[in-house]
């Protein structure tokens, strides 16, 4: 049983970066953008204010898509799930297994072997997973043979696909978090990937897609979240949200 | 954690053909140099030089990379893609720079066995400075590691300011030459105590009451220190990257 309430969340996070150490001097003069979000100022620090009161549930067997305009928060709330952001007001409760990497990419070592990055990754991931049927896994899936005893830095981007497809689809939480879809490689390992990738799916509960393929919604999933500079409006008739999603409205101010 | 440890030492050797004998290799020839240099200007024999230069490179090594490393632990941005307490980022290079001080050690024996140094009962006062450099490596990667995140600066501070303390610190002379301000640089410099700890009892002296004192209070208040500043900012951290 896998269940996500969240009530009134915002999360502001900081802008800093654009000033040094003694050098405080801020832009108080936003242009007021399409993308990205609102920008609020606060004892003198510049907020941006990422999700402003989003409240939703969820229970078992919901396929989520989350849609909206670049920089809208689409990736954030999908960290905030994650547990990586701390919510500044608001509450969020989770029940069940997040996959907690968002970027598996991130953590490999592209100096290490194939080999090597498994053992990365499992040491990294909870080590409840067996190692051996982890590798034996991606040995399986990925076909990379004797690449898998090479540096990650030598392999072709399609064979870095695979590797990393095959190390995400071994571990399955109960609420899956993906951003901008799950690359795969070359058709011959679409073919191969698409029953694996079926399974991954249908083992976890709750499931998040944030993506701007309206096709991929469509066909898989049953409510929509649409975030329009960090408010979000849930529809539970996808049809209807994307009809305002592809509106003049939707991108007007 | 150990194990991530471990994987990060192994990583950075794993093109050369010494592989992790560089790091004390180097240490060697390091060790080897300053006490040429010392024994000549001082005059002092060998046997007394070596043993005291060595303890001081291979303390000064830990804590000198230690504290470069934690300055820039956050930085990468590992916690921004993955949930991972920064705690134990900080504990994974403790464990990292351990596994590079236990492999240095080797030179630390050989020293004690060419010198035919004595092994006394001093040397349960290492527990004592074990605990204390444990204590202050979490603290000071806490503050530092945030300090550092937030403001940029400090990491270049840092890395000057160690440079200028091993050359001030007693690490490879000896503060009996010292002709005065011994009390500075000596008495009160936390550096000098933090290594005297190690040297001290393998040397085969006692710790003096002062030093263990000394060593106590800073490692409560930089401890205190540290969980309040961990406890503030530890949800905030994410954001200074």
């Amino acid at each position: 049983m896998s269940k996500i309430v969240v009530k009134n969340l915002s999360l502001e996070i900081p802008l800093i970066g654009q000033s040094r150490l003694f050098q405080k001097k801020i832009d108080k003069n936003f242009t007021q953008q399409n993308i990205g979000s609102t920008k609020v100022i606060k004892n003198k620090i510049v907020y941006s204010k990422i999700l402003d009161n989003v409240n939703f549930e969820c229970n078992d067997g919901d396929n989520i898509a989350l849609l909206g305009h670049n920089g809208s928060g689409k990736t954030t709330l999908l960290k905030v799930i994650a547990g990586i952001y701390y919510p500044s007001s608001g509450s969020i409760y989770t029940q069940g297994s997040i996959s907690s990497l968002l970027d598996v990419n991130s953590i490999l070592k592209h100096d290490c072997t194939g080999y090597e990055n498994i053992k990365l990754f499992w040491l990294h991931y909870n080590k409840s997973v067996d190692l051996k049927a982890l590798v034996s896994n991606v040995e399986e899936f990925s076909d990379l043979g004797d690449f898998l005893n090479m540096p990650v830095k030598i392999y072709s981007s399609g064979m870095a696909a695979r590797l990393l497809f095959s190390l995400t689809t071994f571990i399955k939480p109960d609420i899956l978090l993906t951003d901008e879809g799950i690359g795969a490689g070359d058709e011959a390992f679409k073919d191969k990937a698409k029953k694996l990738m079926d399974e991954y799916m249908n083992s976890a509960k709750i499931k998040f897609f944030a993506s701007h393929q309206l096709d991929f919604i469509r066909k898989n999933c049953q409510k929509l979240f649409l975030i329009k500079k960090g408010k979000l409006t849930v529809y539970n008739d996808i049809e209807e949200g994307i009809s305002y999603y592809t509106s003049i409205n939707y991108n007007s101010n | 954690m150990f194990e991530l440890a471990w994987f990060d030492v192994k990583i950075r050797y794993t093109r050369s053909i010494l592989g992790p004998f560089w790091i004390t290799l180097s240490m060697v020839i390091l060790i080897s140099g300053l006490s040429f240099v010392f024994v000549s200007l001082f005059a002092v024999p060998l046997h007394k030089t070596m043993p005291w230069v060595t303890l001081g490179i291979i303390i000064w090594n830990y804590i000198s990379t230690y504290l470069d490393e934690a300055s820039t632990l956050f930085i990468d941005g590992k916690i921004l893609n993955m949930k991972i307490a920064p705690m134990k980022l900080i504990i994974i290079n403790i464990f990292k720079h351990l596994i590079i001080l236990a492999h240095n050690s080797v030179v630390i024996i050989a020293v004690i066995l060419i010198f035919d140094l004595k092994i006394t009962a001093n040397y349960f006062y290492l527990f004592f400075a074990f605990f204390v450099i444990i204590l202050n490596s979490i603290s000071f990667g806490v503050l530092f590691g945030f300090l550092c995140c937030r403001y940029r600066d400090f990491i270049l501070i840092i890395r000057n300011l160690i440079y200028l303390i091993f050359l001030m610190t007693p690490i490879f002379w000896m503060p009996d030459v010292l002709k005065g301000n011994r009390m500075i640089l000596a008495d009160i410099n936390i550096v000098y105590q933090m290594i005297q700890s190690v040297r001290d009892p393998i040397l085969g002296n006692a710790l003096s009451s002062y030093t263990i004192t000394y060593l106590s209070v800073f490692t409560f208040i930089t401890s205190i220190l540290a969980i309040i500043i961990y406890k503030k900012f530890k949800k905030k951290i994410v954001f200074w990257i």
